[in-house]
């Protein structure tokens, strides 16, 4: 399953940018700001990083 | 110098310069007609006679000419000393003027010489700083508004957003049990409750910005209208992790002339604004002087750095470092609380709190007991 990160600090808008992807298939990760995204993203790999 | 003293000084030297040359010159013209006596050899007495009158004659246009190429001269000369002074100035003042014209309103006029013009100076550079200081505020309140316009449409825009996202989740079937559907619906509910709040914000705020006052102001116990404030806040606020304190001194008897609807909207705000910025406490002080009374809102939140601390009170200012997505709302609050503060003819302070926090202070009439 593909995996996907997003980096998003509305909260509310990332939920259900989460939801959509995850009814579609993709595993989500969300992360609300920039530090966090980026050590998610040295953590582990990841297919797409969207990064609002 | 100033006009009146070249005028005087011109006078006297057009009277001395041409009594000075008229000595000058018959002086000259007596050594002459000595000089040409002497190197004559007269034949008769009728001929020394006649030479005699001639050098008389010779002495008398030689002083005269003299006398009146002076006065040329110096009329000439000593007018221009005047007229320059005049001529000068006033182009200063024209300069000065085109300068306001062309836009240059920062144009002063230097005032180190006392004459005639001083006055005009003077009158002149308060003009144009008055000039200066309008079109100054003139330019700050059209950024305000164009401010005011981004904050509004940044605010209405992200919860429409959101409900908008929702919607079409639940309408896509995005939200399969019955659960999240729930969830869903409740985000809409907030965001749209949030989208309600606000657009009340601004109709009010718009309102008291035009000056319309809509209170209906009673005399009202301040203390006993806090205390009920207080229990209904605590424990709302309670709930979001902020404790709120009153202190009151002993036998609080002040009353104060307010609308009970406005003073619930000036602590709300104030509570309001102290959580959103993450304070964890805030103690209400309510102290009674002969004349006033004076409520101090004291929190433990960031404070407001210094240089943004006179823009509290403005619409949509939201501190520097806080300006961010976290802290929600639309930085109406304090420019509400302030304006309500005014129109019941008290004012308002902040200055920030140690070690951390903010602190506002409201000073009311207080009406006689």
């Amino acid at each position: 399953m593909p995996h996907i990160l997003i980096v998003e600090d509305d909260r509310a808008i990332a939920r259900i940018e989460k939801d959509y992807l995850e009814l579609n298939g993709f595993q989500v990760t969300l992360a609300e700001d920039g530090e966090t995204g980026r050590k998610l993203a040295l953590q582990q790999p990841f297919d797409l990083i969207c990064w609002m | 110098m100033s006009v009146k003293k070249r005028l005087f000084w011109s006078h006297i030297l057009m009277f001395a310069l041409p009594m000075l040359t008229y000595l000058l010159f018959s002086f000259l013209a007596d050594r002459l007609s000595w000089l040409y006596l002497l190197q004559q050899r007269f034949s008769s007495m009728a001929d020394f006679q006649y030479h005699v009158r001639l050098t008389e004659h010779f002495s008398r246009w030689f002083t005269l000419v003299g006398l009146a190429l002076t006065l040329v001269i110096v009329k000439r000369f000593l007018s221009r000393g005047v007229l320059k002074k005049i001529e000068g100035s006033l182009r200063e003042l024209s300069d000065g003027l085109r300068q306001l014209r062309e836009g240059d309103l920062s144009c002063r006029l230097p005032l180190t010489e006392e004459d005639e013009f001083s006055a005009v100076r003077t009158d002149f550079n308060a003009t144009a700083a008055q000039l200066q200081q309008l079109v100054e505020e003139q330019q700050q309140n059209d950024r305000n508004r164009q401010e005011l316009l981004a904050g509004i449409s940044h605010d209405l825009r992200s919860p429409l957003t959101d409900i908008r996202a929702y919607t079409e989740g639940l309408l896509d079937g995005v939200a399969q049990t019955e659960d999240s559907r729930r969830q869903y619906l409740t985000i809409i509910r907030d965001k749209t409750r949030d989208l309600q709040g606000l657009v009340n914000k601004l109709f009010l705020f718009s309102r008291m910005d035009l000056g319309r006052n809509e209170d209906h102001p009673e005399p009202v116990t301040l203390h006993d209208e806090l205390q009920q404030l207080h229990m209904v806040l605590a424990s709302e606020y309670a709930d979001k992790g902020m404790d709120i304190a009153y202190l009151f001194p002993e036998q609080p008897r002040s009353r104060i002339l307010a609308d009970p609807d406005t003073l619930h909207r000036i602590v709300t705000n104030i509570a309001e604004n102290s959580c959103k910025y993450g304070a964890s406490a805030l103690d209400i002080a309510l102290r009674e002087a002969p004349a006033f009374v004076s409520l101090t809102f004291t929190d433990n939140g960031p404070g407001v750095p210094p240089d943004s601390r006179p823009h509290i009170f403005d619409a949509f200012s939201r501190a520097a470092p806080a300006r961010n997505e976290k802290v929600s709302g639309s930085g109406l609050g304090l420019a509400i609380v302030s304006r309500a503060v005014r129109n019941m003819g008290g004012r308002i302070i902040a200055k920030n709190a140690q070690p951390h926090g903010l602190t506002l202070e409201i000073q009311l009439p207080r009406l006689e007991d």
